[in-house]
């Protein structure tokens, strides 16, 4: 386990919230100010979602509307992205394989392309339907997640075209600063070459994890937002991660399905034991783990 | 006897043996429930995620060297469109990083996932062997992953790669390796994959080889009967011994083992060749009938095998007396052929 403290302003934002799919009107009056946004997909109209506290109100609301995420593959069986379909808009979301679509987070969602080193994060109303350019970042946007009070936007990348890991960036979203938030992973021969980054919030929303997975085992760092303190947890046998609480990580054993044991961390002596030999899923809600096991569901207190 | 000379031979010899077991690979991890012996578990493919037509043949070449290379009656695999277990093709995966990913729920159903050709990942985009006609480097092979998967659905764990000390040992590595690394098209289980099988479902049938990962002690008794004719039958029955760590192996018979006959003239310390005995049943049973001119004691030995995980065995001595009537004299067993 290690900690440290690291957070660099990189730059002022590239560019304000932007409607990319908003109303004819609004395009017509946006079309100088998009020309430096231009999306890289072509859409319907769609309400706007720009307008300043936009991903907030929507992460405030939960209809529970859903999208339908559906993988598309050409004729020889190769991926080429991914088609989502929201309740709210006439046309599906056609992204290409570079991409990423988050979980909702009350109605709001956030995606994420990328062609040629060319990367947006988007943001999308599920009710309104509408769909807004909030950021622009370097290199290949991998995944991204709000911040719980819906005033920025996290983003993990990789650098173009070496894909190379290139870190955590902070994007405010009313136009303010770039921070970045964690340094690109450390090379690291248990761990090999990074297959996957994933990105969460700790149940009392005050801490980010960054899981970053080799094809074998994975590595978190937690960054604790109000401290800028960064904590790695780095132990052999991490799996895939099941989430934070305010004193625990708590994550799979490195298994690459189920069933599989489930390890808590004590984040901060960092020392890890396994509550579970064998379950079947693992949630994180509060201050509690729920299992589900062969003998039922358990709820593990941390 | 064996025993015997094992603790007479003191105990430099047994911290000597104990380091070269230590040196070994170990039997591949496993956990879980298991499914029935030789149950038939069948798959189809996950609707809306159906693999390309490469694809399904790797998987289904892995489910048959999966069948074929078990060697335990662990569950066999096949492809059927009716199943309640399901493959998919897909990137909708729980977690980010993992090309193959299983969910066992033995003895009833798995579901199996294998990201698509070209998905990307943090390193770049992945690339399966099979979907080129020449496969480039660093691409996976769908069968030996698929092979992997199937190794999960069997309820094989990963190893600790400290624990393996040759690569193909296991099919199981947390991290399998790209063409053209060594072990990267590896098709069938490894022998300590085998030997967990086996451990966990009991070897395919007595006749079925023990897996070289296991060290088993053996147990080699033999008997004797008189026959019509003035013919003697020697009766002898190899099996694990009933002690083993094991409790699946423990006592299992031996079949289809070469046992090797001995005799001596009674007196004498000179053990002779006589033959081999010939395997009877799948109960470990082995016989032989001769008829003798003269008194000999008889002995059978098992020599380790070099193809399989087990100790020898040499037999109790029976002696066999060639007489008019009288008593052999021997603690063992006396014959009599007048």
């Amino acid at each position: 386990m290690l900690r440290a403290r690291w957070r660099t302003s990189i730059r002022p934002p590239l560019i304000p919230p932007v409607v990319v799919m908003g109303t004819a009107v609004l395009l017509n009056l946006a079309a100088a100010q998009l020309a430096i946004a231009a999306p890289l997909l072509a859409a319907p109209a769609a309400p706007d979602c720009s307008t300043a506290g936009a991903a907030a109100r929507a992460m405030a609301r939960d209809s529970g509307s859903s999208p339908a995420i559906t993988q598309r593959l050409d004729a020889a069986g190769t991926y080429t992205g991914l088609s989502v379909t929201i309740a709210s808009r006439q046309e599906a979301l056609n992204l290409p394989a570079e991409s990423f679509v988050g979980q909702p987070a009350g109605d709001a969602l956030i995606y994420t392309t990328s062609v040629s080193g060319n990367s947006e994060v988007h943001l999308v109303d599920l009710t309104l339907g509408c769909d807004a350019l909030i950021a622009r970042p370097s290199g290949t946007a991998r995944s991204a997640i709000l911040s719980p009070d819906g005033a920025a936007v996290y983003v993990h990348s990789v650098t173009y075209p070496d894909r190379a890991d290139a870190g955590v960036a902070r994007y405010a979203l009313d136009g303010g600063a770039v921070d970045q938030e964690l340094p690109p992973v450390p090379g690291d021969v248990r761990f090999g070459v990074t297959f996957g980054t994933q990105l969460g919030w700790s149940s009392d929303n005050a801490t980010l994890s960054v899981q970053s997975c080799g094809i074998g085992s994975c590595r978190t760092r937690l960054l604790e937002l109000a401290t800028a303190t960064v904590t790695t947890f780095d132990a052999d046998g991490q799996g895939p991660i099941v989430g934070v609480t305010a004193h625990h990580l708590v994550t799979f054993a490195a298994c690459d399905g189920l069933p599989c044991p489930v390890l808590s961390t004590d984040r901060q002596s960092g020392i890890s034991s396994r509550i579970s030999d064998e379950a079947w899923s693992a949630a994180v809600v509060g201050s509690e783990v729920r299992l589900s096991t062969a003998a039922g569901t358990v709820e593990v207190l941390q | 006897m064996r025993r015997v000379v094992a603790a007479l031979a003191g105990s430099l010899l047994i911290l000597a043996l104990s380091s070269a077991q230590a040196s070994a690979s170990a039997p591949t991890p496993a956990g879980g429930q298991v499914w029935n012996q030789n149950q038939r578990v069948t798959y189809r493919w996950h609707e809306g995620d159906e693999p390309p037509s490469w694809m399904r043949a790797a998987i289904n070449a892995a489910a048959s060297d999966s069948n074929e290379s078990r060697s335990a009656k662990a569950a066999l695999l096949s492809h059927a469109s009716s199943a309640a277990s399901w493959i998919g093709y897909t990137g909708a995966m729980p977690t980010t990083w993992a090309i193959g990913y299983t969910v066992r729920n033995a003895p009833t159903s798995f579901t199996m996932r294998l990201r698509p050709q070209g998905y990307p990942l943090d390193w770049g985009n992945l690339r399966w062997c099979q979907a080129y006609e020449t496969p480039p480097a660093g691409c996976y092979d769908a069968e030996m992953i698929a092979l992997h998967e199937f190794g999960h659905v069997q309820t094989l764990d990963h190893p600790n790669d400290a624990d393996v000390t040759d690569w193909t040992d296991t099919v199981m590595h947390w991290a399998p390796k790209t063409k053209p690394k060594a072990g990267w098209n590896q098709h069938t289980f490894g022998r300590c994959d085998v030997a967990r099988l086996q451990i966990r479902y009991t070897p395919l049938s007595s006749s079925t080889r023990i897996s070289t990962c296991l060290d088993l002690n053996t147990d080699l008794s033999l008997s004797s009967s008189m026959a019509s004719g003035g013919a003697v039958v020697l009766t002898a029955r190899l099996k694990i011994v009933d002690g083993t760590i094991w409790p699946n192996l423990a006592s299992a018979p031996l079949s289809s083992r070469t046992i090797n006959l001995q005799r001596r003239a009674i007196g004498s310390a000179t053990w002779q060749s006589f033959g081999q005995l010939t395997s009877l049943d799948e109960n470990g049973r082995y016989t032989k009938t001769f008829s003798p001119t003269d008194s000999y004691d008889y002995r059978v030995i098992f020599n380790s095998p070099a193809n399989e995980g087990l100790e020898g065995d040499t037999s109790l001595v029976v002696r066999v007396s060639v007489s008019n009537g009288s008593d052999c004299g021997y603690g063992q067993t006396k014959m009599y052929i007048c």
